[in-house]
């Protein structure tokens, strides 16, 4: 009375399964996790993905989901729990939880409120995967980036925000658009602090080399007849305009957490722009954490990139690391 | 007199210069080589509605690297624009160059697959019969203008009932049986191949087994096809399938038919597993590939069937749409599920208005 299984397949290998070598864990199951884990499946990144969220039917139902396209997709193991016992042995987690901004409450207050989130994700991720890099997406992502990393005890290496990733990608877009090219040819970078203080660096801006401030010295700012700012400052509102428009933005994000993941699991030593620890950098005396262009490979952030910046640029650097340092000084229990 | 000469020349002298300098980045940067009109697209998908479903579609397409344009309709403006503004910011990571949308059907223009994902969904208590006339008339509105901008495409089907539905829009495009696809047990059948998979230790794509017939709870699981490496699984358990089989293999079948129902209890929809399962269809028909699929296609005249109905049968794929169909080696009761499917189409499609 053997059992099709018994009949169809005998086993060579009696040894228990092997750990998962590329397992990436993604906390939070909401749009913006859900399209992070889509884009790192499609993307074919990892053997084993697991995924962590409060809503147990929510993360049910999402898993489903997935294990139920795995006749297209070549990661074969997809879980998921409550519990972060399911999270262990992952080299890459990215974390999309937290709370969103209510109506007129201060910055400082989110913050408290997702730092009180943190503390009871962080340790446990750390629990289970003592080796892995950290992927910090919720916002204000500059702070969490550092909170995470207190909390978490990593080296600061190990610890990275997602940051002017998406900012720069947009900012590549919009200005390939107007030059009629492909984002990937265009040369651009955002720094700094994510969102409405974010830096252009229109001194490095350029295309095949040939750098457009050169061509045009009054790029970026306001005397410029061509109004090349303007592109920064819809890189700036485009986050706004998509969530007035739909509710919320993920597929661009997504697709950005699944390049930074690339660039770790696959020890590629490519250059991003990534929120890590500046302190000395820039004459920036306390422990933040801002964009700067960072080589990632399968340590976490192996070294990051000096600009070249003008004073004003080092200037506002500067002034978000001050404002970021006023509310993290503020924080409880870190 | 001298001085107002002087000063004309040195505003001449800054207007000049002003001028030379006026030349745009753009213009100083980019020589144009080639000045004609742009190329047409080769490989166009337009995603109608963008609802989780079709959204799913459009970002599966997006990373297997399908098409080279991608269109994307609904009546929500908001939503639209707010949609593809998100696929537009990830462009720096796809190879996807044009991404457009609009209510208006115009952005379709010159596409070759188009995926319904559109329709409305079922009201508690609502009768299949009106959710379908309901759908029949949103259909009416959609598919002329689909055909009327890319006369030639092919147009996948998603939105359910999807064997109705397909018959609908075959009706309303006037285009030939063989462009129009419904996506069918496509759908069922990933997932009978991953939980049955599951269950023998292996990969999906390793497990060979057909769900045909109508999509969802009538849908039949061909035993006697299902194998792995060519080892018939029928062979090895005779009972396999039925009640007396101690198995219990019946049971797989039965979570696929009622997986749908959990997903869509615990998270709200499914979009994922139809998404990956669309981009799959697409890919044969892009690529030119020759796959066989298990899609609902037009089975009058087949089994006994008289009436025109859809169904899903396992088809070949390619640049043309359904080029043609594997003829299954069905058992009579099979082949009864599928003639009492058959009916059960025709009855609900007899009574459709305006089709």
């Amino acid at each position: 009375m053997s059992s099709v299984l018994q009949q169809l397949i005998s086993p060579l290998a009696s040894t228990s399964a092997e750990p998962p070598r590329n397992k990436v864990t993604v906390v939070g199951v909401g749009q913006v996790g859900m399209a992070c884990a889509i884009s790192i499946l499609l993307r074919d990144l990892c053997d084993e993905l697991a995924l962590v969220d409060v809503m147990k039917d929510r993360l049910k139902g999402e898993v489903m989901d997935l294990q139920h396209g795995s006749l297209f997709l070549k990661t074969s193991k997809i879980v998921a729990d409550t519990d972060y016992a399911v999270t262990a042995n992952s080299r890459l987690v990215v974390v999309t939880a937290g709370v969103r901004q209510q109506e007129g409450e201060s910055r400082l207050n989110l913050v408290q409120r997702n730092v009180n989130v943190f503390k009871s994700i962080i340790p446990q991720i750390i629990k289970y995967s003592p080796n892995c890099t950290l992927v910090v997406v919720s916002n204000p992502v500059d702070v969490l980036t550092y909170v995470t990393w207190k909390l978490s005890g990593l080296p600061k290496h190990r610890v990275i925000g997602s940051g002017t990733n998406l900012d720069s990608a947009r900012f590549r877009y919009m200005m390939a658009e107007r030059l009629g090219i492909h984002a990937s040819s265009f040369n651009g970078w955002v720094l700094g602090e994510h969102g409405d203080t974010s830096v252009p660096v229109w001194s490095g801006a350029n295309v095949a080399g040939v750098n457009l401030q050169k061509l045009n010295p009054d790029i970026g700012t306001d005397g410029d007849n061509e109004q090349w700012k303007a592109t920064h400052k819809a890189v700036v509102d485009s986050a706004y305009e998509v969530i007035k428009l739909k509710g919320y933005t993920n597929w661009a994000i997504g697709l950005s957490v699944a390049d930074l993941s690339e660039s770790i699991i696959k020890n590629m030593s490519r250059v991003h722009p990534v929120s890590t620890m500046v302190k000395d950098m820039y004459g920036i005396g306390e422990e933040v954490f801002l964009s700067l262009p960072c080589v990632l490979n399968s340590t976490g952030v192996s070294s990051v990139v000096n600009m070249t910046l003008t004073d004003a640029e080092v200037g506002q650097l500067r002034n978000s690391a001050d404002t970021l340092w006023g509310i993290q000084k503020d924080l409880k229990d870190i | 007199m001298l001085i107002t000469c002087w000063y004309l020349y040195i505003s001449a002298r800054s207007i000049a210069k002003q001028y030379l300098n006026m030349a745009s980045i753009m213009q100083k940067l980019i020589t144009p080589l080639f000045s004609g009109p742009p190329e047409l697209p080769r490989n166009k998908v337009t995603v109608v509605g963008v609802g989780q479903v079709g959204m799913a579609c459009a970002v599966s397409i997006l990373l297997r690297e399908l098409t080279d344009e991608l269109a994307l309709v609904d009546v929500m403006e908001d939503k639209l624009k707010g949609e593809m503004m998100d696929l537009q910011h990830g462009s720096l990571f796809l190879k996807t160059p044009k991404i457009v949308a609009d209510k208006d059907y115009s952005v379709t223009a010159n596409s070759r697959i188009v995926v319904v994902t559109a329709g409305v969904r079922q009201q508690e208590g609502e009768s299949r019969l009106n959710l379908v006339q309901r759908n029949v008339n949103i259909f009416k509105h959609i598919v002329p203008l689909i055909v009327r901008y890319s006369p030639n495409c092919i147009i996948i089907v998603v939105s359910n009932p999807v064997d109705v539905l397909t018959y609908v829009t075959w009706k309303l495009s006037g285009l030939p049986k063989h462009r129009i696809i419904g996506s069918g047990t496509n759908l069922d059948s990933a997932r009978f191949r991953f939980l049955m998979a599951e269950k023998l230790g292996i990969h999906p794509s390793s497990f060979n087994g057909w769900i045909l017939g109508e999509h969802g709870d009538t849908s039949v699981p061909v035993w006697s096809g299902t194998n792995v490496a060519g080892v018939n699984l029928q062979t090895l358990n005779p009972e396999i399938g039925t009640e007396s089989d101690e198995e219990n293999w019946t049971e797989t079948h039965k979570m696929v038919v009622d997986s749908a129902y959990e997903v869509i209890k615990l998270k709200g929809y499914t979009n994922w597993a139809i998404g990956l399962s669309v981009a799959d269809l697409t890919e044969s028909l892009i690529r030119n590939m020759n796959r066989i699929h298990p899609v609902s296609t037009m089975v009058q005249g087949m089994y006994g069937i008289s009436d025109e109905v859809y169904l899903s049968m396992p088809c070949v794929l390619n640049g043309g749409g359904v080029a043609s169909v594997v003829n299954m080696t069905l058992t009579e009761d099979e082949v009864a599920q599928l003639q009492e499917s058959a009916s059960t189409l025709w009855d609900i499609q007899k009574d459709l208005q305006d089709v």
